[in-house]
């Protein structure tokens, strides 16, 4: 016979329930948050490019004045 | 302005600025060169040398700004109300448990339990802080090895030295896991060597070094492993190579934290996820977080000693 948990046997304790809330709370937060950091990297990222790109420009033209 | 986009800003400048510099570089070199010669470095109209290196000033302080705007961030992901509300309250409990568990000399499958949701909580606790700060959301997993006493079985053991058995203090075993799923091998014996042999400086980076030097060890890429190698023979390294090369596919970093219980270490905690640098750039952050979890482990460990004898 398949041996019970002591969360089985005497009911989950305070500690297990604080873990458990605070995993919720840690779900919660990791099902949001990749989303708006993908997008600020991907913005940063063409930005940047066109940034490098405008400065360069930018500079040839002073170069060339 | 929040600390994560004042982050990722300074990293888009810091990609600006590195596009500049290189492309400034590739591009231009000669003309760089003949403005150096001529020494046409401060004048106006700007020379090519002054835009290759203000380009080059400018990634430099880009860089640094991410790494200030970085260490910001993990404070103030670490601070948040609404994290520090929940971590007090677990710690809380987990602390009166570990009263309940030193007065009442509880029986060794609840200590398993304790021990089981203290490993949960570390995991929690740095997958909070990296999934704040990092694009990927991979699962952290925390396993505890216990040092068990060498038999004859580990005299075969792909990881020990040349002629290692003799001077085996003991080997590292996973007992315990925070996940139901363990994601490497559970066969898995490290062995630690005695510190007063002549193997002692060759014990493997990771759990067995920290084991021994009670110090944190943090691999923040685990197919990189050189700056890690120490005395390790080149045999055992390679087998270290080729055993993080099989689980790449759950393991790419990792940290061995040390048990402590009166002085000497009792057990290793092992964290690792799919992803780089898995207690961040700034390590010592989220371990401050993580130190109150290890002693009351440390303290549970103890007694299981006690309920053994």
């Amino acid at each position: 016979m398949k041996e019970a948990t002591v969360a089985q046997v005497y009911g989950p304790s305070t500690f297990e329930k604080s873990v458990r809330e605070f995993a919720d709370f840690v779900e919660s937060k990791t099902s949001s948050g990749p989303a708006s950091s993908l997008l600020l990297s991907v913005v940063c990222s063409l930005g940047g490019i066109a940034a490098g790109y405008a400065l360069l420009q930018v500079f040839l033209g002073l170069v060339h004045w | 302005m929040r600390a994560t986009t004042k982050k990722w800003l300074a990293h888009g400048a810091e990609f600006t600025f590195f596009l500049v510099f290189a492309g400034f570089g590739l591009l231009l070199g000669n003309e760089i060169k003949q403005d150096w010669a001529a020494n046409k470095v401060l004048v106006w109209p700007p020379s090519f040398f002054m835009g290759w290196a203000g380009a080059g000033l400018a990634y430099g302080l880009s860089r640094v700004l991410a790494g200030r705007f970085g260490r910001e961030e993990a404070r103030s992901v670490l601070s948040a109300p609404a994290f520090i509300e929940r971590y007090r309250k677990m710690l809380a409990a987990a602390i009166q448990e570990l009263v309940e568990t030193l007065q009442q000399r509880k029986a060794i499958q609840e200590l398993d339990s304790f021990e089981k949701t203290l490993l949960k909580a570390m995991a929690n606790t740095i997958r909070y802080f990296r999934s704040a700060s990092i694009l990927p959301n991979p699962e952290v997993t925390c396993n505890l090895m216990e040092a068990v006493e060498p038999s004859p079985e580990h005299e075969n053991n792909p990881w020990l030295e040349p002629s290692g058995f003799g001077q085996l203090l003991g080997v590292l075993k996973i007992e315990k896991s925070s996940r139901e799923d363990l994601d490497v091998p559970a066969n898995l014996a490290l062995p630690i060597y005695k510190t007063d042999g002549h193997l002692r400086n060759k014990n493997l980076f990771g759990a067995p070094k920290a084991y021994i030097t009670r110090e944190n060890q943090i691999i923040n890429f685990s197919l990189w492993l050189l700056p890690h190698k120490g005395n390790s023979s080149w045999p055992v390294f390679k087998r270290a190579y080729r055993h993080f090369w099989e689980i790449k596919a759950t393991c790419l970093s990792f940290a061995a934290l040390p048990v402590i219980y009166s002085g000497k270490s009792v057990a290793v905690v092992n964290v690792h996820y799919k992803w780089f640098r898995i207690l961040g750039k700034n390590p010592e952050i989220l371990i401050d977080f993580l130190v109150p979890f290890l002693l009351i482990l440390g303290q549970v460990r103890g007694a299981r000693e006690l309920e053994a004898r």
